[in-house]
């Protein structure tokens, strides 16, 4: 009975909403009971009893809809947008200024160590240089954007969250990793370098790049759930 | 001034509390549960059987009921039993519940101001 194509649909569903295992398995043992006790004591045939059951979509968000409502996050939207949508952003600037600071102390110690970095306001243009400052620009906002997106798919995952959520935390990512400008200006005073924040316009292809890497691990997280879920579903 | 709600949810929890008033009189398991729903209503109420289970599990959750699998007529069976919670829960529904379907029941009468409307 457990095998059904009817609790099939209504167990694929669950999976794939990330409700935790041992809470589909019992729903569909109740629900393979049920429509037992349906053929076995009306003596009607099983599609019948499957009519009566209702339509497996429609049971499986109703669950999903009720497992959701148990935690504080699911029955508020507001908390749901504040811890996936603002805390992301949060998280990143703090983020991305550690990078920094690590990144000047790293400059300093190589300084420290003798590598010479004295003249390097005069080699701006050069080779070496653009790619030092796009290396930068990688560095300080890519790496925190990827933590963060990381840290949040996985928060999404875990409180068994939609993929609305994943995606908002995600997209509110991107655009932060796409935001910061980082370009060397000719200072008045050597060694110093400006950083500039901007909003997220395509200024660049680089900073559309930026922008999908987010995204794309969300989307990476949404398949891999999405795979678990078949996994599960087969073995 | 605290604003009235224009649309009050007085038909929301209803599966809720015939769940809670059946469960209280002994405890159930699903099927059991959805035959003692349709006999009750004399069959007026027309539903997904399959949906019940969503509810139960929420008030379970809210620990307004227990389940504990047994068995029962030689299978094994998730049966439910209403808390002391779920008692308190039912008692204050079942009041709430009354006291709608008397203002309902005037509204639909004609009555104002606890007069018969006349018919004209």
């Amino acid at each position: 009975m457990a095998n059904l194509p009817w609790l099939d649909k209504v167990r694929r569903r669950l999976a794939q909403s990330n409700l935790p295992p041992t809470y589909i398995r019992r729903f569909v043992e109740e629900l393979s009971d049920h429509v037992q006790d349906l053929t076995e004591e009306t003596m009607s045939m099983e599609a019948n009893a499957l009519s009566q059951m209702g339509n497996p979509e429609e049971i499986a968000e109703a669950a999903i809809d009720f497992y959701r409502r148990r935690s504080i996050l699911g029955r508020h939207p507001t908390v749901a947008f504040l811890v996936f949508g603002l805390s992301p952003i949060v998280t990143f600037i703090v983020l991305f200024a550690v990078t920094v600071l690590a990144t000047a102390a790293m400059i300093e110690v190589a300084h420290e160590l003798g590598f010479s970095i004295d003249d390097w306001w005069n080699r701006l243009g050069t080779p070496g240089v653009t790619v030092w400052c796009y290396a930068m620009s990688w560095l300080t906002s890519v790496v925190p954007g990827i933590v963060v997106s990381i840290l949040f798919c996985r928060l999404a995952k875990r409180l068994r969250m939609g993929r609305r959520w994943l995606f908002v935390s995600c997209v509110a990512t991107g655009l932060m990793t796409a935001a910061p400008c980082f370009w060397p200006v000719l200072p008045d005073v050597p060694g110093h370098c400006i950083t500039c924040f901007s909003l997220f316009v395509a200024r660049s292809l680089e900073q559309i790049a930026r922008f999908v890497v987010p995204i794309a691990i969300g989307l990476w997280f949404v398949r891999r759930t999405h795979n678990h879920g078949r996994l599960e579903l087969a073995s | 001034m605290k604003t009235k709600r224009t649309n009050p949810d007085f038909l929301n929890g209803v599966p809720e509390l015939l769940i809670l008033n059946l469960l209280a009189r002994r405890p159930r398991y699903g099927y059991e549960l959805v035959q003692a729903i349709r006999q009750s209503t004399n069959g007026t109420l027309e539903f997904g059987e399959g949906c019940v289970y969503p509810i139960l599990h929420r008030l379970e959750a809210e620990g307004q009921l227990d389940s504990k699998r047994q068995m029962v007529g030689g299978r094994s069976r998730v049966v439910y039993r209403v808390t002391v919670q779920g008692k308190k829960q039912l008692a204050s529904t079942t009041m709430t519940w009354r006291r709608i379907v008397e203002a309902i029941g005037h509204a639909l009468q004609g009555r104002e101001n606890g007069e018969p409307a006349l018919a004209r």
